[in-house]
């Protein structure tokens, strides 16, 4: 797996893109940040699903999601969303960006599992069905809340799951899939080791091939190839401490002794012809030394834990499989990619992407580092931008006026914001064990990073490796850059911050140079 | 025109007179004696020439060198350059004047008509000196500004093409 995520199909493409559970919901994020930062393609419809609307996970989401969008729709006004921020997301959901598979039963005081089955009318209608519902499910299963999720117990999710095949905002994600003559893909992401990612893959990857069925006043709607359905399938990467005590509805919680045993227990299914989940590819995604993470509690805000890798290396998942448009030949599916990490804390070489991605995400942090240094100070007020840009080589290359700081600062504080929130993931994935060694975001305010020591990993020998280079001397790559450039304006300012800052990082961080390797 | 450009008001002293040897007991004392017109001039055009230099060498070392654009760092070091062309532009005078003598025209002075040679005197380079000081400090501005205009529009000018146009903010470093 090497991603190109720069080709220009792939820039053309919409990935449709599930995220089943908190799992799913947490890779969601990085992909956000890779799109922040110009690696998406041309649109990300996204659909959350998850039982438990107000899960940590979704809510994070829900904001990195809120702040994306409310960037690129000021700098779409400012004619400058063609770079960073390029991806257009929108919620495949109308009304909501959550798509519960308990929703129906949201008018019903009453959400525990056996209610949500109709278990006190199996008693009148179908006494033995009631006794097999109760041989299958221990009473503290029957009586779990399913508003705080399915908690590691997948077989109860899958019950409600098939729901989705119902759903009005499904049969449309299909209808657009075929309108876009095979510019779009779908790709599923969740764990196999919980409770709601597990329940939620096999059935979704089945009805996305098997499509909708005629109803009444409904035409049938095909499924999707299978060539172009994918799914990352996320095995146990981290543990739980200890809980503190009972749920509250006595229920069962998420046990660290069954991920792995849920793990092996489910991946049989995905390797299976015979059942066949209906996914064309599958990336399977893992860390040997699961992390333990900080909070053990059952669903709601609670539940927040930091930023894992492997839920970057998830989204990369997604993006490499958009990249590819899915898979090519349908008489060898599914496909199994997977990666390697080479060290305990993985860094630029253990990233599953192709040189030119990776030189393209080198320079989008030296330009998100050159942002938050000089021209929203770690994401905060601004300081008299046309008076300290005044005269510099780019604004006069590109014909920016000096009130044109003012004009556009609704932009500049929204990429400020979201530039902030993609470095506070940064450095959560720096500070985290395992460390992801990617960008030195060791410190809460990027300004206190020198520009130099930004990417890890890479650098120059000799001299050059010793100068110390701030944002001026990234400027000196933007003023080439615009020099070569003959259009102007705002458009073209975001145009340079991004090729400008690799042109930068090019020279700073050069791929055939490491640290400790001197020059001749 | 040249000449003014190149020396201020402290042009050539071509007619400057100088104090002849003392006469012998059976001569009359000679009022003064003159320089020798061309050697003069040509001092002078050394000492442009090496203000010259000084400037072109400070200019170049000033914006080549550095490897940002706009810094803080740059606009101290502009400022730097330019006090330190004025006060080179002021010395130049007195090592051209002491290290290279010229001759008194001959037959100019009636106590010793050969053409002998004479130091330089510290009161006829002073006047220079001080044109050199204002001389530096305008070469380096006016060069520094007619540089980064002119070479500035090419971007393989380097330091040139990075802080083109006026030097605004740069020659402030309040602003930098």
């Amino acid at each position: 797996m090497s991603a190109d995520l720069l080709s220009a199909d792939y820039r053309q493409r919409t990935l449709v893109y599930l995220a089943l559970g908190g799992s799913g919901a947490r890779a969601l994020e990085p992909l956000l940040h890779l799109c922040a930062l110009g690696l998406g393609p041309a649109q990300l419809r996204v659909l959350l699903v998850d039982p438990d609307q107000g899960n940590a996970a979704v809510t994070r989401v829900g904001r990195v999601l809120d702040q994306y969008r409310a960037t690129r729709e000021r700098l779409a006004d400012a004619g400058a969303a063609g770079s960073f921020f390029r991806t257009e997301v929108v919620d495949a959901l109308p009304e909501s960006r959550v798509w519960s598979p308990i929703a129906d039963d949201d008018f019903m005081p009453d959400t525990r599992f056996a209610a949500g089955v109709d278990r006190q009318v199996m008693d009148a209608d179908a006494p033995e069905l009631g006794l097999l519902f109760d041989l299958l499910n221990a009473r503290q299963v029957r009586e779990m809340d399913l508003a705080m999720g399915f908690r590691g117990v997948p077989s109860v999710g899958t019950v409600f799951m098939n729901r989705l095949r119902d759903e009005a905002f499904f049969a449309q994600l299909l209808s657009q899939y075929h309108g876009a003559a095979g510019a779009t893909v779908f790709f599923a992401a969740g764990s196999v080791f919980g409770g709601t990612g597990a329940a939620a893959l096999p059935v979704v990857g089945r009805a996305l091939r098997d499509g909708v069925q005629q109803r009444p006043g409904a035409s049938a709607i095909r499924g999707a190839q299978r060539a172009r359905i994918g799914a990352a399938l996320l095995l146990p990467y981290f543990t739980l401490p200890t809980p503190g005590g009972a749920p509250a509805d006595g229920g069962p919680r998420p046990e660290n002794a069954l991920f792995a045993h849920n793990a092996a227990g489910a991946l049989p299914s995905y390797l299976d012809r015979e059942r066949d989940p209906g996914y064309g590819a599958y990336y399977l995604v893992g860390d040997s030394v699961p992390r333990e993470q900080e909070r053990n509690e059952l669903g709601g805000e609670a539940q927040a834990n930091a930023a894992h890798y492997v839920e970057l290396f998830a989204a990369l998942a997604a993006l490499d499989f958009t990249a590819r448009g899915g898979e090519e030949r349908e008489d060898r599916l599914p496909i199994y990619r997977a990666t390697g990490v080479g060290s305990d804390d993985p860094g630029w070489g253990d990233l599953p992407v192709d040189g030119r991605t990776r030189r393209a995400l080198k320079g989008a942090l030296v330009a998100l580092h050159t942002f938050l240094s000089f021209f929203r100070p770690n994401g905060g007020s601004p300081p008299d931008l046309a008076a300290a840009l005044h005269g510099v080589t780019w604004a006069g290359l590109l014909r920016l006026p000096p009130a044109i700081w003012s004009d556009r600062s609704d932009a500049l504080d929204a990429v400020g914001r979201s530039w902030m929130s993609t470095w506070e993931w940064l450095r959560e994935l720096r500070r985290s064990t395992p460390a992801l060694r990617l960008a030195a975001a060791t410190a809460d305010q990027p300004a206190r990073v020198p520009t130099h020591a930004l990417i890890e990993g890479f650098g120059r020998g000799g001299p050059r490796g010793r100068r110390s280079d701030d944002v001026f001397s990234v400027f000196r790559a933007w003023n080439t850059e615009a020099a070569r450039r003959r259009n102007g304006g705002f458009g073209a300012f975001m145009e340079v911050l991004r090729a400008g800052s690799e042109r930068f990082s090019d020279d700073r961080f050069p791929e055939a140079e490491q640290p400790g390797q001197e020059e001749d | 025109m040249l000449l003014w450009l190149l020396h201020l008001w402290a042009q050539p002293p071509i007619g400057a007179r100088l104090d002849c040897p003392p006469p012998r007991a059976d001569q009359a004392p000679d009022p003064g004696g003159l320089y020798n017109a061309a050697e003069i001039a040509a001092r002078w055009q050394m000492m442009a020439a090496v203000s010259i230099a000084v400037v072109v060498a400070l200019l170049l070392g000033c914006y080549l060198l550095p490897r940002a654009s706009l810094n803080r760092a740059f606009v101290v070091r502009w400022w730097a350059a330019l006090a330190t062309s004025g006060v080179l532009c002021l010395l130049v005078p007195l090592p051209v004047g002491w290290f290279s003598q010229v001759h008194v025209r001959a037959g100019s002075c009636s106590t010793r008509p050969a053409a002998f040679l004479v130091d330089l005197p510290f009161d006829l380079l002073l006047p220079r000196m001080l044109a050199g000081l204002v001389w530096g400090l305008l070469a380096f501005a006016i060069a520094s500004l007619l540089a980064t205009w002119l070479l500035g529009r090419w971007s393989g000018a380097g330091g040139f093409f990075h802080y083109r146009g006026c030097p605004w903010p740069r020659w402030n470093p309040g602003q930098g």
